[in-house]
């Protein structure tokens, strides 16, 4: 493993232990919340290591920018980069999902907190229509 | 007569982009959209469910050939799974027509189809990052279905249920992505047939990574123990229909899932049983687990959970046995927990339609002379979940117990027992419950949807139990395909 792989793997295995720590750790649902976005990171920076290739340009081909002038064979692979872009499309939407859950939870419980949720009583009292 | 198997992504997708569109113009025509949407996609699966005995239908997108494009690879497996699902999904929305839609029909009919759809996109697709994108649309629907309320909850047991799996199943979701990252950077390929034909190249500790990160998603999804906590949380705060689905649908989808990545790349790369013997405990687990905490449960929607969670530990345990019995009990299994388990959904939340929050085991007592025919329908459906004659589950058992007992795993065929004793247990103070009548017994009509749907359920409860055989040749091609990867191999390599 070279020095450009030790930073990458390096910094994806912290930025998963955050974000794991986080979610299972937080009972405050935004932390939680904040913690599956940490997640989200380190996956998309693993996909962009994966086809990462020492030396190469972006995949970018042709064009005048002096990125992407190089010529096929001198880009890193660019399916990873693509599949990164998805996800992250996916994870805005599962974060700003899980915010409006968060929101809706406040709302009818007066707290962000997970653990303090009280059920109640069992209601076996009929609801009288 | 066979349909292109995309059109299973296309109409629903179309539908739903019209609902919105739709309802600015009219909602009582936009509510009918998904509904056409799942017959859309029952008419194609209809179509093409007889060319699955010959093998899997195929099908390319945007002009590429795999494994440059995505391509959609129905197997027999897959088909069954997706037939099922979707069978699920209209029994759920022709449950309500006439009834009450509850707060936000529309949206809710919406995203059960999208549920449907996403579950479906998974069970058929021959592409690992497209069954990733499926997984995610299988999940936010998901999620916007935790979040509605039952009629009468005013706790908000459904935003706890919604909060807790938006979170947990976004990181499912993302382990999963990293597992695909891996093995694509392992093989070079996203395409799951060009992947299986590639593990021999593959290194044994990044397959190993791979199938832990996959194991914990598709085991979050597929409600697996100890990765199963949320799904305990969604069961007591959501709609029936949104219980029936996460059971039957979005949870099939993620056993689905992770059995065709153990079964057909990760477990092949790693040499040995190490693979076979994770899914087989862990499934023992599960099912002891479920089955243990539904006997505990007082709130009936926490115990049918519960049990749902004890037959995904079954299913687990039976496909990983290794052997045809074990891949038949596996399938007849899945197909009586789809019959069974939305007629007792339904038909228990009319039973307990009257109490907000949890709904009690006395919901039903006196059932049988308040709601008669609810309370036939119920019972047959209890009698066909534990695995009565002439059901599917029966069946199920029976090959299942033949599996465990011809591999020479006792201590499973111990565990099997003791399981189904406490199944019998609980499910049996429900049938107490609904012959128990009392004076006060007031009378409680079922409505004719659901009547008629319990009434569909049942006819094929018995249907299938009395007569198996027409299953017989694709659940032989099903052994195939799981058993056989090279089988997989072909038909995903179009």
């Amino acid at each position: 493993m070279n020095g450009h792989e030790l930073v990458f793997y390096g910094g994806i295995m912290a930025l998963l232990a955050v974000g794991i720590w986080a979610v299972l750790s937080r009972r405050n649902l935004i932390k939680a919340i904040m913690g599956l976005a940490i997640i989200e990171t380190a996956v998309n920076l693993l996909l962009v290591a994966v086809g990462y290739v020492s030396g190469r340009s972006a995949p970018i081909v042709g064009g005048d920018t002096g990125i992407g002038s190089s010529p096929v064979g001198g880009v890193v692979d660019p399916v990873p980069q693509a599949l990164v872009l998805t996800a992250i499309v996916i994870s805005l939407a599962t974060t700003a999902l899980a915010l409006v859950a968060a929101i809706g939870y406040y709302k009818h419980t007066g707290t962000l907190d997970l653990k303090s949720f009280s059920y109640g009583r069992t209601d076996e009292k009929e609801v009288r229509k | 007569m066979t349909v292109d198997p995309v059109l299973l992504i296309v109409i629903p997708l179309a539908a739903a982009f019209l609902v919105p569109l739709t309802s600015l113009f009219s909602k009582a025509i936009a509510r009918w959209i998904p509904l056409l949407g799942l017959l859309g996609m029952a008419l194609v699966i209809g179509l093409d469910f007889g060319d699955l005995y010959d093998g899997a239908v195929t099908s390319t997108t945007g002009g590429f050939d795999p494994p440059w494009g995505i391509s959609i690879v129905m197997t027999p497996f897959g088909g069954l799974l997706a037939a099922g699902m979707i069978g699920v999904a209209l029994y759920v929305l022709l449950s309500g027509v006439g009834g009450r839609d509850g707060k936000n029909g529309v949206v809710y009919s919406t995203m059960v189809m999208m549920a449907t759809t996403g579950g479906v996109g998974m069970v058929i697709t021959g592409d690992l990052f497209n069954m990733f994108v499926f997984l995610e649309i299988t999940s936010i629907a998901g999620v916007v279905l935790a979040a509605m309320p039952r009629d009468n909850d005013r706790k908000g047991l459904n935003w706890r249920g919604a909060a807790v799996y938006a979170v947990v199943g976004g990181v499912a979701s993302f382990l999963v992505l990293a597992g695909i990252g891996l093995l694509y950077g392992a093989t070079s390929t996203l395409n799951i047939a060009q992947m299986a034909s590639r593990v021999g190249d593959m290194d044994a500790f990044v397959a190993g990574t791979a199938f832990l990160l996959m194991l914990i998603g598709f085991g979050i999804e597929a409600e697996l123990f100890p990765l199963n906590g949320w799904a305990v949380e969604v069961y007591r705060g959501s709609r029936w229909g949104t219980s029936s689905i996460f059971s039957t649908v979005i949870g099939k989808a993620g056993l689905f899932a992770l059995l065709r990545m153990s079964f057909i790349v990760i477990g092949p790369a790693i040499k040995g049983d190490f693979v076979m013997d994770i899914l087989l405990w862990g499934g023992a687990a599960t099912y002891l687990f479920g089955e243990a905490a539904a006997f505990t449960s007082r709130d009936m929607y926490r115990m049918l959970g519960y049990s749902s969670i004890g037959v995904f530990g079954l299913l687990t345990a039976s496909f990983s046995i290794g052997t045809g019995d074990g891949v038949r009990a596996g399938v007849l299994l899945i197909i009586g927990h789809m019959l069974a388990k939305p007629l007792l959904f339904s038909m228990m939340a009319h039973a307990g339609r009257r109490y907000s929050g949890d709904v009690p085991l006395k919901a039903l007592r006196g059932m049988i002379r308040s709601s008669p025919a609810g309370a036939l329908m119920m019972t047959v459906g209890i009698l066909a979940l534990i695995g009565m004659p002439p059901s599917p589950t029966f069946w199920g058992k029976y090959f299942l117990f033949s599996g465990a007992g011809s591999s020479e795993q006792w201590v499973l065929v111990g565990i099997l027992v003791v399981g189904t004793v406490i199944e019998a247990g609980y499910l049996g103070r429900l049938i107490f419950n609904i012959f128990d009548v009392r004076k006060d017994t007031r009378e409680n009509g079922l409505p004719l949807a659901r009547g008629i749907m319990g009434a569909v359920a049942v006819f094929m409860i018995f249907l299938i139990g009395v007569m198996p055989g027409p299953l017989h040749d694709i659940i032989e091609l099903v052994i195939r395909e799981l058993l056989q990867p090279l089988t997989y191999i072909r038909w995903g390599v179009i």
